[in-house]
Order: C-alpha cells, then structure tokens, then sequence
C-alpha cells in the first residue's frame, strides 16, 4: 500500500532578481490525515515516539558518552572518547528531531513560510526550556504545555506578551532550574524523590 | 626489565621560554617512578605531553617502540597509557559506578552504542574495579558529594579500566590528609606489585616519594637534574641545594622502606 503523506502546492510563481517568493506554500495532508482529530493523534503518535526514543538514547551508552563529554572533556578524552564526534553525533540527531517536530507543525498548520525560522520561533523554544527546566527530558514536555496554556489563557488580554513575558521572569527567578528542576528538589527535599526518577 | 616509555630530547617552549629543555628517560616495566621538582620545573607540562595534551617543540616519546608524537589523547589511551589528574577529573552528573562504566564501555568500542541500556553494561566489571580501590560501598553514590580521596580513588578506578601498561599519576595525593595519601600510595604500589604495570607520577610530598617510589627523577627549570634510587636522590647536594635550597628537609624526612 502506498501512503502520500503529503503534497506541496504553489498557486503562483514569481521569481524575481532575488528568487524571492513573498507567498505562502500550501501544504496539504493526504486525505486520511484531512481531520484534526485524526492529525492530532498521528502527532501525538510521533510526539510520544520521539520522546520514547530520546530517553532511550539518553540512557544507552551513547547518551552517557554525551554526558560524559559535557561533565568533563578532559577525563572523556582521556579515556578514548571523541568528545567532538559524540556531540556532532548528538547535534545531528537532535536536528533529526527538531525536523520532524517542524514537520509535524507546518502540516498542522497547512502552510510553509520562511518566517517560520525567525528568532520569535527558536525563542518559543528556549522558553520552553526555561520554563520546564534543562538536564530533563520531562521539562520539556512540561515547559512546552506550560507555554501553551499560558499562551492560551493570556493572548485573551490586550497586553499578553506583557504578560507572558512577566510570568516567564517570575518563573525563572522563582524557580531557576524549571518547573521540573524545582518539583525534583523539593521532591529530594520531602523524600519523595522515586516519584521523579534519578535518570531523566 | 623492559622499557615500556622511552622518552628523548623532548622539549616544550611557550613564546621562546623552555618549560621543558632535552629531558630524557626511560621508564621500565613494573617500575613506580616519581618526577619531582618545585612548583613550574615543568612536570605537568612534561605529562601533559607524554599523554598528547601537549605538542612538543622537539624530542621523542616512544610506548612501547610507537611514537607517540602527534597522536591525540584518546588514541594513546587505546594503546595502553592510562592517567589520573593533578586535579580531579570525574562526570560528576553520573554515579561512581557509572563513571566506571563510562570508560569501560569507552574500553569496548561501544561509545556510539543507541540500543543497549548503559547501566546494565559491564556493572559487574566495575564493582570488581571499585573494591579493588575499596569505593564499592559507595557505587550508587552521586560523584558530586564524594570526598576528595574518594574521587582520587575513582580517578585511580577508572584509569585502571582498560588494564594499562602505563599509568601516568599528576600529584596523585594533592589534596588529601596525610593518613589518606599513604593509603592511596600503598594501592598504588599493590597494583603496580599485581599486575606489574608501570606508573609515572609526579609528588611534591617527599615522605610519599621516599617510601613508594623505585626510582626517582628531578626536574629544575625544565632540566632534568637528577636520575636515581631514592637513597641516591637524598643524598644528592645538587638536588638539596636546587629543590629544596640547603636540604634539611630531605634530612628530616623519614624513610620507610
């Protein structure tokens, strides 16, 4: 059986001295993927998968030698690691990763643009980040519902980025290490620090 | 015996200024061979050179009959040179036994391993490794809250992953009480004894250097100055009166064995 996934559709072309094209590509699913609930799932089938697979390669010896080579070049060299081939390995596959989330969000949204890539959009990222705390796999998930609600809640305001900009500073000076950083240190705290894990 | 290291006319400049000038040495199999020398005799420039971290300005290092000029760190690790830091060096997000693990599965070629579970691998190895340096009480521990002499310890089970023929130990006892730095020694000097390794260390305690060391070498300016057994290094007027400036210290250290 065959499954196109998608197609690309470009109404108009104008190519200029530049090569510039100031519209928008169409992207299109396939039919089957035509309703949200459907599309919804196939992401949550991925987004879950890609999760599943990112802590399975942070716990596998090729996620130590990554550690490894972050918490100290010197000993990881010394002892036969190629620190640089390992986080050049690492960098491809998380862009792997990054691709098929972008992916997923152009098909979701049904258009492709270059502004897609502006700064506006790596920030959502960082945010994400901030929010649900490094060093986890967890904060980010938590991080990225985070910054969602907060969006969906507060864009109903006239000054929302005001606002979200404020609930993002709060959070970062109340809880430097994320959500998640913090919930495991008052976890560690409170001795209750198997509910979150020691590995993620 | 064997020469394991053969080290000629090696040489470092920094900006025309000789850290290390013609030093040359050899260092036999099963042998515990200290390097000392005051603060910038250029001991760490002189390891850091054996083991790739350093290009030299001139010379020749040969581990068992290969140069190894040129060669990067991790390639002359997979040749059979092991090391330990001046100051420590552990991964300190991991548990101990897990840094064991770490270099072990480095020591199998298993680094780009994505299937397997890291901390299922070589387990066994590494506990055998940590009750060899008397850490195995401690495995599940975090690194970040060991003591200073536990993680020498651990510095010491890690170099000893990929059963080296060379170890090369910076000021392996700098830091620790005196109680410890004997203890550490003694290991030291027992696995040398076992598994008949040898091992290149550099000392600013002479009662550590005095009671463990087979032989020692003294480094002044970057020149090697003195080459010798223990009693001959004491008695030595040139390195009293270089090392330490008129040697009543070298008189007042006591000699164990």
């Amino acid at each position: 059986m065959k499954l196109h996934l998608y197609r690309f559709e470009r109404p108009t072309i104008s190519i200029g001295i530049t090569g510039y094209d100031d519209r928008n590509f169409l992207v299109n699913r396939n039919q089957w993927l035509n309703d949200t609930t459907a599309y919804y799932y196939f992401t949550l089938l991925f987004g879950v998968g890609g999760i599943i697979l990112l802590r399975h390669a942070a716990h596998s010896p090729f996620g130590y030698a990554l550690r490894a080579a972050r918490d100290s070049v010197r000993q990881a060299e010394a002892t036969g690691i190629h620190t640089k081939r390992v986080q050049w390995a690492a960098f491809t596959f998380a862009g792997a990763m990054a691709g098929l989330a972008g992916a997923l969000f152009v098909f979701s949204k049904g258009s492709i643009f270059p502004n897609e890539l502006e700064i506006a959009r790596s920030f959502d990222a960082l945010i994400v980040l901030f929010l649900g705390g490094v060093k986890t796999l967890s904060g980010a998930v938590v991080g990225g519902a985070t910054l969602e609600f907060a969006k969906d809640y507060l864009t109903r305001f006239e000054y929302w980025r005001l606002a979200l900009g404020i609930l993002i500073i709060v959070v970062v000076i109340l809880a430097p290490e994320g959500i998640v950083g913090t919930l495991r240190k008052l976890a560690e705290r409170s001795g209750l620090r198997r509910l979150f894990g020691s590995r993620t | 015996m064997n020469v394991v290291l053969s080290v000629r006319g090696l040489s470092k400049s920094f900006d025309g200024l000789k850290a290390v000038d013609e030093v040359s040495f050899d260092v036999h199999t099963g042998e515990l061979l200290a390097l000392i020398g005051p603060n910038g005799a250029g001991k760490s420039t002189c390891f850091n050179m054996l083991m790739g971290q350093l290009k030299p300005t001139s010379g020749d290092v040969r581990f068992q009959g290969e140069s190894l000029i040129g060669k990067p760190t991790r390639a002359i690790w997979r040749m059979g040179v092991g090391r330990t830091f001046q100051i420590t060096s552990t991964y300190a997000s991991m548990t101990v036994v897990e840094n064991v693990q770490m270099a072990l599965l480095s020591h199998h070629h298993k680094v780009f391993d994505v299937f397997s579970y890291a901390h299922r691998q070589y387990k066994h190895d590494a506990l055998a490794l940590l009750q060899r340096v008397g850490l195995d009480e401690q495995a599940e521990r975090h690194c970040a809250i060991l003591a200073y002499g536990d993680l020498k310890r651990l510095e010491l089970a890690i170099a000893l992953c990929h059963e080296p023929t060379l170890l090369l130990m910076d000021e392996p006892t700098a830091g620790m009480a005196p109680n410890e730095r004997e203890r550490l020694m003694q290991l030291t000097a027992d696995i040398v004894d076992e598994k008949q390794i040898s091992v290149l260390f550099t000392e600013h305690d002479m009662d550590v250097v005095f009671n463990h060391a087979h032989r020692i070498m003294v480094l002044n300016r970057g020149e090697l100055i003195a080459e010798g057994t223990v009693q001959a290094i004491r008695d030595n007027p040139v390195v009293q009166e270089v090392y330490l400036g008129g040697g009543s210290l070298f008189a007042n250290t006591g000699q164990t064995s």
